[in-house]
Parts: C-alpha cells; structure tokens; sequence
C-alpha cells in the first residue's frame, strides 16, 4: 500500500519490484526487526491517539510495519526507512479512518453521543484521560495529523513538514488551527 | 506554550503512557507483520476482531472519554464509555415524524450555525457554510430515505466531507428535523457534534413570524461589496431566500424550495441592484429590482435593509429586512 506520502519516500531510493534474494530478504528482515524493537511502541501509541482503539492502532502498526517490509529494498538509508514508516503509519490511521466511515455509511449507528449525559457526567467525562485527544480526532485531517506529530511524534516544525510533504508555514498554520478549534470546541461543549 | 498546547500535551502523555506492551503483544504483532508480508494482504485475524470493536467502541472523536486504557496483562479494549448498541440512546431526539423527500424539500440552516443544507424532492442535497448553498456548494450529493435513515451519496465531497455518509433524523415539528450525523467529519470537518437540529428557513412554517428588526440599532449605508454576500432569509417569515455570490450572480428561492429568480446584481452608492437574466424561472431578461438607501447592522444579528426603488418583475421578494444566515467563517 503506497501513498503519497511514502511514493515520495519510495521515489528517493532505487525501486525494485522483483523478487527479493535470501541476502537482501535477511537484510530487510533484519532492519524491519530493528525499527520494530525501536518504534513499535511510539507507533501504537500514535495510533491509540489518531484511532482511539488499541485494536484498530495494532493494525494500522502492522500494516504500515508489513508496508515498510515488502518496500524496504526500495529505502535508500535507515532515516529514510524510518520516514517510511512514520509516513506509511499515518497513512494507515488514516485508511482506518476512512474504512470506518464506509462502514457506518452501510449499517445502523452504533456511536455515542453526550448529549444524552447528565451534567455530572458531561463534568468528569470532560475532565477525563483523553477527552481532549477524542476531540483532537475531530479535526480537519492536516490538523490532527500536525499535532499528532508535533505532540505525539515530537517532531519538530521541519521535521513534520518534510513527513507530512507540506511547507513549514503550512505546518504552523495547521498548528495554531488545530488548536484553536480545540479551544473553540472545548469552550463550546463547556 | 499557550494553555490548550499544555493541555493537549497533557492529555496526549495521559492517554500514550496508558498504552503498555508486553513481549507477549511484541511476538503477537511480529507474527501478524510476518503473516502479512507472507500473504501480501494487509488483513489478518485482528482485523475481525478490530472491526467488531470498533463498532461498540466510540471512535474518531465522537464524544468524550472514549480511549481505551489497556492494563499490562490485558490485550483487550476497555472503553471508558458506551460498548451498548446506541439503537436507544438517540429514541428521545429522533421522536417525530420520518423524514421523506416531501418533507425535507427545501431550505435548512443548522441552528446557531452557518451551514445551510438544501434537500430537493429530486433526490439531490446540498451543503454550504459559505452562504453559497445554491450557487456554490461545498457539497452536491444524492440522498435517499430509508426509515429514519438518510444515506448521502457526495463522490465528489473536498476535503475531510466523507463521500458517504449516513444520518438518522425526525422532524418533532415540521420547521424542525432533529439529525444524528454518522460520520464527525462533516461539513466544514469542525464539527463535534453527533446531534444537530435543522431549522426549516424554507418554507419557514411560521418558525420565523415573529422576527423583526424592530428596535434593532446601529445601522450604517452599505458601501462594502462583501457586506451582502451571503445568504439571507425574508424578516418575519416572508418567505424567501436571497443569495447573493461573490461571482456576481444572485439566487431568489421561494416555499416551495424552488429558485424564482436569478441574475447578476452590483452594488452602486448604496443601491443594490439586481439584474433578472434569461434562465430566471419567473422574470424577464433585463428586469430590474433595485433597492435603494441600502443600510446594513450587525449590532445582534447582521441585518440589510432598503428602500425598493423599482421592482420590474413585480415579484414578492422585496421584504423591507433581510436577515444573514451567518457564515461561519467570519467568526
């Protein structure tokens, strides 16, 4: 599964798309390993905040991990391979997203909704681990993915505007959007 | 760092350090990675499992609480809220009639809001929290009606509009359809609400009789182009529905939904004038409707007024008041 994000990745290395020999098989085997001993969990707990489920995050790793493994002869070094990743787990979270839609599209609703709360629970559950992560999930698609690398990857401005292939004005932009309509929606659901 | 930066990096740490992994999840997910690669599919037993979760688990944003805190010998999701099927929690707001083509036709603003929604009996619908809904919507889309079930058809939806959607709605009164969307990401992507309320502007069904601009103040001439862009409905439930589009074009809608009049309009020391071309369904090419001493306050609520100086047409969309349906984007 290739994106745009990652075709660009992709297009910095030299492409094969034939069959891999033993040699570089293990070679790939063995950086794959490496990254996922090293970023396994700051991808699921990437994933946990863009999805909100574990599950769902435990795919989207193994997915963007099993993209970075059939592609991985195509990176040109490991900070490539770990753009790669970062890119292809987005993506990932992102499909999930999408998927989601389709499926509620087809089926009764199944989602909650708290307007159906008492005051005293819309109090604690506004103070709850995670409630201004759910509403993060609710924004325009740049701006949650902005501040997911600014606050969850920590990235810095260049860095996640070389990841996500917008302009660092583009990057502060979504930013300071972002969390402006976190406050907008905070003070509205006070 | 501002106060929301401190407090959604708070939140973020609060929620990331409640994710553990054991080795056992690291061998799990090392096999599932390899039994991926080795298949070349992306799916794997998990996946039935995720998808079975994500259905009682609420996800993407809807609502507070929803992340899941996962202890360190447990590998399944413990939602902090809901897990019930939600087929009850929506009976109270969706109480009322069903939707149907008849009774959706028209012109919906969302309540305090700046998104208008258009439905037409033809089966198509149409979005804008541009204050462009006829001219220019953000959306063009198909709906049809299944039970209380609307399904929204947009392939060509920008942005984060998902190009299907589905909303369940009731109409407690006829101006009125209370909708519970499916899909958070909605419109404009700003919205968290899952429940929303649709007020009828077209036909107003009285909803509107009682507003007036009386007593309103601060009034100033109009001499600013942007200042009537937008749309506006007839004070006092008058019935109609004036666009008037950056592009120069400008859209009359009556009750019945319908667009009665159309054309170019300008604006010249305070004089609005509006210019019937050929296609307008009920004037004549060149006919003109001119109102004069145009003066606008948005004191309350954004008010235009005028004088009608010349009414060619003879149509009834010469309100003394209109009131702008807001625009969002001007907040």
């Amino acid at each position: 599964m290739t994106n745009d994000v990652s075709r660009d990745v992709l297009s910095a290395g030299n492409w094969s798309a034939g069959p891999q020999s033993d040699a570089s098989a293990d070679d790939t085997r063995e950086v794959v390993d490496a990254l996922f001993r090293r970023h396994y969990l700051a991808m699921l707990r990437l994933g946990v905040v863009m999805v909100g489920s574990r599950e769902a995050a435990e795919d989207a790793v193994q997915e963007a991990f099993a993209a970075l493994h059939r592609n991985h002869q195509a990176l040109r070094d490991r900070g490539a391979a770990e753009a790669y990743l970062r890119s292809a787990m987005l993506n990932s979270c992102r499909s999930w997203v999408r998927r989601q839609a389709t499926q509620r599209a087809a089926r009764p609703l199944m989602l909650v909704r708290e307007h159906h709360e008492s005051p005293e629970d819309t109090v604690v559950s506004r103070d709850e681990v995670g409630s201004l992560v759910a509403v993060m999930r609710t924004l325009a698609r740049r701006q949650r993915e902005v501040l997911a690398c600014r606050f969850v990857l920590e990235l810095s401005v260049a860095e996640t505007a070389e990841l996500l292939d917008i302009s660092a004005g583009s990057v502060k932009t979504h930013t300071h959007r972002g969390l402006q309509a976190l406050q907008q929606r905070i003070e509205v659901a006070r | 760092m501002s106060s929301i930066e401190e407090r959604l990096a708070r939140d973020i740490e609060a929620v990331t350090k409640g994710v553990i992994v054991t080795e056992r999840d690291l061998l799990d997910a090392r096999d599932a990675i390899d039994e991926r690669v080795a298949t070349g599919r992306g799916r794997d037993r998990r996946r039935t499992v995720a998808m079975v979760a994500a259905a009682a688990v609420v996800v993407a944003g809807v609502g507070f609480g929803a992340i899941q805190i996962l202890s360190e010998d447990n590998a399944t999701v413990t939602p902090a809220s809901g897990g019930e099927p939600a087929d009850d929690i929506y009976a109270d707001f969706l109480k009322g009639d069903p939707p149907t083509p008849e009774n959706l036709n028209g012109f919906w603003r969302v309540d305090n809001g700046g998104t208008m929604v258009r439905f037409q009996t033809n089966g198509t619908v149409q979005f804008s929290d541009q204050g462009a809904v006829i001219s220019d919507p953000v959306t063009i889309g198909t709906y049809t009606i299944d039970g209380d079930t609307i399904a929204v058809t947009a392939p060509d939806a920008p942005g984060c509009i998902s190009p299907e959607f589905t909303m369940r709605a009731a109409l407690p009164e006829p101006s009125l359809v209370n909708v519970v969307l499916t899909e958070p990401q909605f419109g404009t992507c700003e919205t968290v609400a899952t429940t929303i309320a649709l007020e009828h502007v077209l036909p107003d069904n009285g909803r509107w009789a009682d507003f007036t601009s009386a007593g309103i103040r601060g009034w100033r001439p109009v001499t600013d182009e942007k200042v009537v862009l937008g749309d506006w409905m007839a004070e006092a439930g008058g019935g109609y529905l004036l666009e008037i589009a950056e592009d120069g074009t400008y859209y009359v809608a009556d009750d019945s939904g319908d667009v009665v009049d159309n054309g170019r309009w300008r604006l010249r020391e305070s004089r609005l004038e509006l210019f019937s071309r050929t296609e307008s369904p009920q004037c004549e090419e060149g006919d003109f409707l001119v109102l004069g001493n145009l003066e606008y306050t948005n004191a309350e609520t954004t008010l235009l007024r005028g004088t009608v100086d010349q009414n060619d047409c003879g149509g009834g969309w010469t309100p003394t008041t209109w009131l702008q349906i807001p625009d969002a984007t001007s907040d």
